[in-house]
């Protein structure tokens, strides 16, 4: 497995997609500060240019990290169509070990570049704008730790996805669907039948939509935070087992 | 005494309803070069995709390395090395890039070992070209050269010639010569081109319509591949019914060029010629000939 983890950084590293999205993305969270604190200094009674309003971007918005989540995983394995991990396969490499060593690899990636923007996004905020001094940090790094189960387990399930599809539309179709658009028919059925209701609660994006809902008016408690890692958690593991079940069977070509 | 490096027993694997391979049995002996013979669609692919574990046989067992657990399959394809239909690379990444990740994974030492199968297959200087500019050939190269970069005992090739030169052929055999006959590599491989096998080949396995039909070594087929008169006529209806008719000769073939396949009396060219004379058959040519790989395996086919 580690010689595995290895060969993939090795890859990854020599990527150049991961360097120009961490590009791409600090310019894009350093444009949001730099429009919002020139707002601040040269409009009148500009309302925004505030860390409040700033970080609210990210931790009220939850579920559009989903997405990126996603997103990122589809760019890793985007070179990937003529299936690489054959010839692994044919060495006498583990299919579990195919499997989990490429996923832990971007996990670890993907955990290590949302903490570094994450951080750079607070210390741009804190530099730059105006402090509301209500909380606003704390609130924004409860709501990142709160979605990270959440989030790792949007990117296992689009990875897996992808690795067992027979191809990159199908994974695609297959991912919004479980990700995004159940939860949301479940909750929109949800509000004429309870149950309904209930079972959108049990998926990431319901959760952390409802968390995200909560942290625009400081109403975070320790029950949002726990229901939003544990479905995360839930998914996660159910992600795991489900492409682990198929991948062990899938015919490679 | 040999051992045995690869034995597939009752081997059938089905596409939903449709049967590709039915009860295969295939051996292979340390030090062979065993070429895999079929037409499209015989099943050799597949067989190789069974042996390389990328696929699941419904029915039978793969034994590789004179073992008798298919659960150590995984552990023992690690001797193994293969090149299955197209080669599969990391586009964006160099030759050399491509199989330093693979070394990396496969937990090979030494590293000068890329420069080593780069030059066996011709690739050496490929510097920072990308696998995506690659031409079909070089790409076949480099699957090659992946395929020998653990140094395996048994090398499965699916038509390794496919896009190299006339060039790249012959340095090809060479190589499989000298890995054969230097390391004692066993080799498996298939090919259209029959031609290229029976270089080098010594022992063959002819597969059709997903049934093996025969195993059979180089030297036997030799023996079998009898020599026939080669006919050609304007009649050969009519000349078939007087060679059983008036010479007693019944194993012979027609094909569809007016041309006459005689397997027996191959001295009586004379009898022959004065008989098509005297029925006013006109004789357009007659000439000893031996059999082909391609015309045994189809003949194998047909009486199968």
């Amino acid at each position: 497995m580690l010689n595995y983890m290895r060969s993939e950084a090795y890859r990854l590293i020599r990527d150049k997609k991961i360097w120009i999205l961490f590009f791409v993305f600090g310019v894009l969270l350093s444009s949001v500060v730099g429009v919002l604190a020139y707002f601040q200094n040269y409009a009148e009674n500009f309302p925004y240019g505030n860390t409040k309003f700033a970080l609210s971007n990210i931790y009220a918005s939850l579920t559009m990290l989903l997405y990126v989540a996603g997103g990122f995983v589809l760019l890793l394995n985007d070179g990937d169509k003529t299936h690489v991990y054959k010839n692994s396969i044919a060495f006498g490499i583990k299919r579990s070990t195919v499997l989990l060593g490429k996923l832990l690899v971007q996990a670890i990636i993907a955990v290590f570049s949302c903490l570094v923007l994450a951080g750079f996004y607070a210390f741009l905020c804190d530099r730059f704008l105006l402090h509301s001094d209500v909380g606003e940090f704390n609130v924004y790094w409860n709501a990142i730790f709160s979605g990270s189960l959440g989030l790792l387990a949007a990117l296992t399930g689009v990875y897996m996805f992808m690795m067992i599809a027979d191809t990159m539309s199908l994974a695609m179709i297959y991912s919004v669907a479980a990700i995004v658009v159940v939860p949301t028919m479940l909750n929109l059925l949800g509000r004429r039948i309870v149950i309904l209701n209930i079972i959108s609660k049990c998926f990431p994006y319901i959760a952390m939509a409802e968390y995200s809902n909560h942290t625009l008016t400081f109403e975070v408690t320790g029950r949002d935070t726990f229901t939003t890692l544990l479905t995360g958690f839930c998914w996660l593991t159910g992600f795991l087992i489900f492409g682990m079940i198929l991948f062990k069977r899938k015919e490679i070509r | 005494m040999k051992d045995s490096v690869l034995r597939m027993e009752h081997i059938t694997k089905k596409y939903k309803e449709n049967a590709v391979l039915m009860d295969v049995n295939l051996h292979i002996m340390r030090g062979e070069i065993y070429g895999l013979v079929g037409n499209n669609g015989a099943g050799k692919t597949t067989l190789m995709r069974l042996i390389a574990g990328q696929s699941f046989a419904d029915e039978g067992s793969i034994y590789l390395f004179d073992s008798n657990e298919e659960k150590k399959n995984a552990e023992y394809r690690k001797r193994m090395g293969a090149l299955i239909e197209e080669p599969a690379f990391h586009l964006g990444m160099t030759a050399g890039q491509n199989l330093e990740y693979f070394r990396i994974q496969f937990g090979i030492p030494e590293k000068n070992r890329i420069h080593e199968v780069l030059s066996m297959v011709g690739l050496k200087d490929t510097g920072k070209k990308k696998v995506s500019q690659f031409s079909l050939g070089m790409k076949q190269r480099l699957g090659i050269a992946l395929s020998l970069l653990h140094s395996p005992e048994l090398l499965i090739l699916d038509e390794p010639i496919n896009g190299l030169d006339p060039a790249g052929i012959l340095e090809m055999r060479q190589m499989l010569l000298m890995l054969n006959r230097k390391h004692n590599t066993t080799i498996m491989i298939s090919s259209h081109i029959l031609a290229e096998l029976e270089n080098i080949v010594t022992c063959y396995g002819f597969l059709s319509r997903g049934r093996m039909l025969e195993e059979i070594t180089s030297q036997a087929l030799a023996e079998k591949c009898a020599s026939f008169l080669n006919i050609f006529v304007d009649q050969p209806e009519k000349l078939c019914r007087l060679l059983e008719k008036e010479l007693g000769y019944k194993d012979f073939k027609v094909y569809p060029d007016q041309c006459i396949h005689l397997y027996e009396g191959l001295e009586d060219g004379n009898k022959i010629c004065e008989l098509a004379i005297r029925e006013n058959i006109s004789l357009n040519g007659l000439e000893k000939r031996r059999m082909s790989l391609e015309n045994y395996y189809m003949k194998l086919v047909e009486e199968c």
